[in-house]
């Protein structure tokens, strides 16, 4: 039981520490995407871009909760 | 793909030169650019210049486009309306009636289009004048609604006499300075007043004293001495005695919006008669100023001009031997060899068939490949609906998207954006439905309970679809490393071949030695995949420096990255399966298929945008940057905006 409870805590760290990682990289990007926008609105495509690149940390992480999770004890 | 291009020069006569340019402007093929700096550079070759009579000309249709622009600010918005059907029934009519009429494409003049806008725009800007001075005489009156509202019933109590004076004031219920007033105003009028009072607010009360006509300077006074707030009118009615300036202003408070009204009807009825033919000339002056910029830009000797441009190969020829029939020998028109360098510049055209074209929004919208290079639209459209839908994989979902971009692909057909989206999203729609049958989904889990057939769960088979995206993401990155090398060989460029090439054969060792640790290849051949990865990165120190081990680094993340096709795809289900739940959980049935209803169109929002997205992302991130060669310079023909299809 104690096995699983620290299992899960890992799982939730793993996805959620990557979460955080992600939404500080993606506010600055994006903020700073937002003023890059007023002067070229023509840019929206690479900052999209820009913007999204931080979401594999999360991807990343929810992998590596899925495997902790799917572990067999 | 993109269109093949050659490169045409043309030199003939000055006095020829309105001429050729209006064949080669109705022709609409040539992108003209500025010469090459060898043409330049020649002696006795200078830039032609426009003569004084041009240049105000030019100056003159500047002012016309910017005073047509802001016109168009106002009317266009109106004439978007009739599309949303925000109009009334019979002004919709008249103006499609108006629409068809207008729409002949009879051909008028610059003149003709300049006076037109001017006395279009004149028009607009009057009306706009009025409404806005009423809107403000609207705002002014509004601050005293309150005030009047609780003078008007005193105002019926007080008798019309020519004898009696009255004033209305304002006075601060908090100070209580009325006793004290009463008691001067009696001073003053030996006890021949009286005072009709009434609360405005809490805080505020307005009164209306009434005395004889002789004591009105001698009131006035007072109230000055004793900081009393009268009522002042506003500017237009302050001569007016305060009855009548009060009976005016909620006279015209009922009026104005009527007039307001009146005018703004005018204004669309305006904008539905006048859009059209305003559109036109608006584009006479613009295709005008347009023909001046490019002959502003046109070199040439003292009695010869030089241009050249660009033409698709597939209407080179016919456009040649048009322009030496039309001109026979006194124009001499070739085809030139461009240099090397001039591949980064010359324009390029997209060009795909039927259902790919669609995709060609998605390419433009990160940027154009640069010419001699690859057009991944077609790559595009085979991978995107399949990730699209891999991701939702859901028939409920695909169906709903699939109506939905019928829908408003049919509703906003003019829209050539709105158009290629919702094709997009229609394939993509279709992909959902077809992965929505293998994983036996329909909104979530709800297929299950009605007996669904499933041939793969991916609510529990996570690892296996982990591995399956995975090796998706490491062969679509394979095929980008391929089409780069094939590029790069076009392109001359063979050290990024070579390290293309060595990318590919670092993905197939990764791969390999995966395989071999987990029992798909034979034991010994994991220590030969790692060394094989291990030398890869060494040639690729040698090729790129201290950037190689980074690079390594990175195609493992780009492979990994494609780890979120299953990412997105558990969440999207388990979202679902949320809304099912949640759907059974309140006592009352309907209250629950509200429940379920309301977080599955969330879910549905969040299922479109978010595949999409990162299906995009996986293109425009990982995949195209083993191939794609962005900022090509867009063709853009000399023409009567006319879009060239090949």
């Amino acid at each position: 039981m104690m096995e699983l409870g620290l299992m899960a805590i890992g799982a939730g760290l793993a996805i959620g520490l990557a979460a955080i990682a992600t939404a500080i990289a993606q506010a600055k990007i994006g903020a700073a995407g937002i003023g890059a926008l007023i002067e070229k609105p023509e840019l929206i495509g690479r900052i999209l871009i820009l913007l999204v690149i931080p979401e594999t940390l999360v991807i990343l992480g929810f992998v590596t909760a899925v495997i902790i999770l799917s572990t067999p004890r | 793909m993109i269109i093949k291009m050659s490169k045409v020069s043309v030199i003939g006569p000055h006095s020829l030169l309105q001429e050729i340019m209006a064949y080669i402007y109705e022709a609409g093929v040539l992108h003209i650019e500025t010469p090459p700096e060898y043409v330049k550079d020649t002696p006795y070759i200078r830039k032609l210049t426009l003569s004084l009579e041009q240049k105000n000309e030019m100056a003159e249709l500047e002012r016309v486009l910017a005073l047509a622009r802001r016109t168009l600010n106002t009317i266009k918005p109106l004439y978007i309306r009739v599309h949303s059907g925000d109009i009334p029934g019979s002004i919709q009519h008249d103006f499609f009636k108006q629409h068809s009429i207008t729409n002949k494409h009879e051909e008028i003049g610059t003149t003709e289009a300049k006076a037109s806008i001017e006395r279009i725009s004149i028009s607009v800007d009057n009306l706009n004048q009025e409404i806005k001075e009423i809107e403000q005489q609207l705002s002014l009156y509004t601050r005293y609604e309150k005030i009047l509202n609780s003078l008007s019933p005193l105002m019926e109590l007080i008798p019309e006499s020519p004898f009696r004076d009255y004033t209305g004031i304002t006075l601060y219920k908090r100070e209580s300075p009325l006793p004290l007033l009463e008691e001067a105003i009696q001073r003053v009028t030996d006890g021949r007043y009286e005072i009709f009072k009434k609360d405005v607010d809490e805080e505020l009360m307005a009164c209306v004293v009434v005395y004889p006509k002789e004591f009105a300077p001698e009131i006035k006074r007072l109230f000055h001495m004793e900081n009393i707030s009268e009522l002042r009118m506003p500017a237009d009615l302050a001569d007016m005695p305060l009855m009548e300036a009060l009976r005016t202003i909620m006279q015209k408070k009922d009026e104005l919006p009527l007039d307001m009204k009146g005018l703004e009807n005018t204004l669309k009825q305006l904008a539905f008669e006048k859009y059209d033919e305003f559109i036109r000339c608006f584009n006479i002056i613009e295709e005008r100023l347009r023909q001046m910029e490019i002959f502003s830009a046109l070199y040439g000797t003292k009695d010869t001009f030089y241009l050249c441009g660009w033409i698709p190969e597939k209407s080179t020829h016919p456009f040649i031997d048009n322009i030496r029939k039309r001109f026979n020998d006194m124009v001499i028109i070739r085809i030139l060899t461009p240099a090397r360098t001039e591949i980064e510049i010359t324009p390029v055209l997209l060009s795909n068939p039927g259902v790919i074209r669609p995709f060609e929004a998605l390419t433009r919208f990160l940027a154009l490949p640069k010419y001699g290079t690859f057009d991944p639209t077609p790559l595009l459209a085979m991978f995107f609906p399949v990730f699209f839908g891999l991701i939702l994989g859901d028939m409920g979902y695909g169906m709903i998207i699939f109506l939905v971009s019928f829908f408003v692909r049919w509703r906003w057909r003019g829209n050539e954006t709105i158009r290629d989206m919702s094709s997009v999203l229609m394939l993509s729609s279709l992909f959902t439905i077809f992965f929505g049958v293998i994983f036996g989904e329909l909104f979530g889990d709800l297929g299950r309970y009605i007996g669904l057939h499933h041939y793969i769960d991916r609510s529990v088979a996570l690892i296996p679809f982990l591995i399956f995206s995975i090796i998706i993401g490491g062969l679509h990155i394979s095929l980008g490393l391929l089409i780069g090398v094939i590029i790069s060989f076009k392109r001359r460029e063979a050290n990024e071949a070579i390290v293309r090439i060595l990318k590919m054969f670092f993905v197939f060792s990764i791969f390999g030695a995966a395989a071999a640790a987990s029992g798909l290849l034979p034991g010994g051949l994991l220590r030969i995949m790692v060394l094989l990865a291990i030398g890869i990165i060494a040639a690729l120190f040698f090729l790129e420096k201290w950037i190689a081990p980074f690079d390594a680094i990175k195609l493992i993340v780009n492979i990994l990255s494609y780890a979120r096709i299953m990412g997105f795809g558990a969440a999207s289900i388990f979202l679902a399966s949320i809304a099912n739940r949640l759907t059974a959980m309140p006592r009352s049935i309907v209250l629950g298929i509200i429940i379920g209803i309301f977080f599955h169109i969330i879910n549905l929002v969040v299922g479109v945008y978010a595949p999409a997205i990162q299906t995009l992302r996986l293109h425009y991130v990982e995949f195209f940057d083993k191939f794609f060669y962005p900022g090509g310079v867009e063709y853009k023909p000399f023409g009567r905006g006319r879009k060239v299809v090949i």
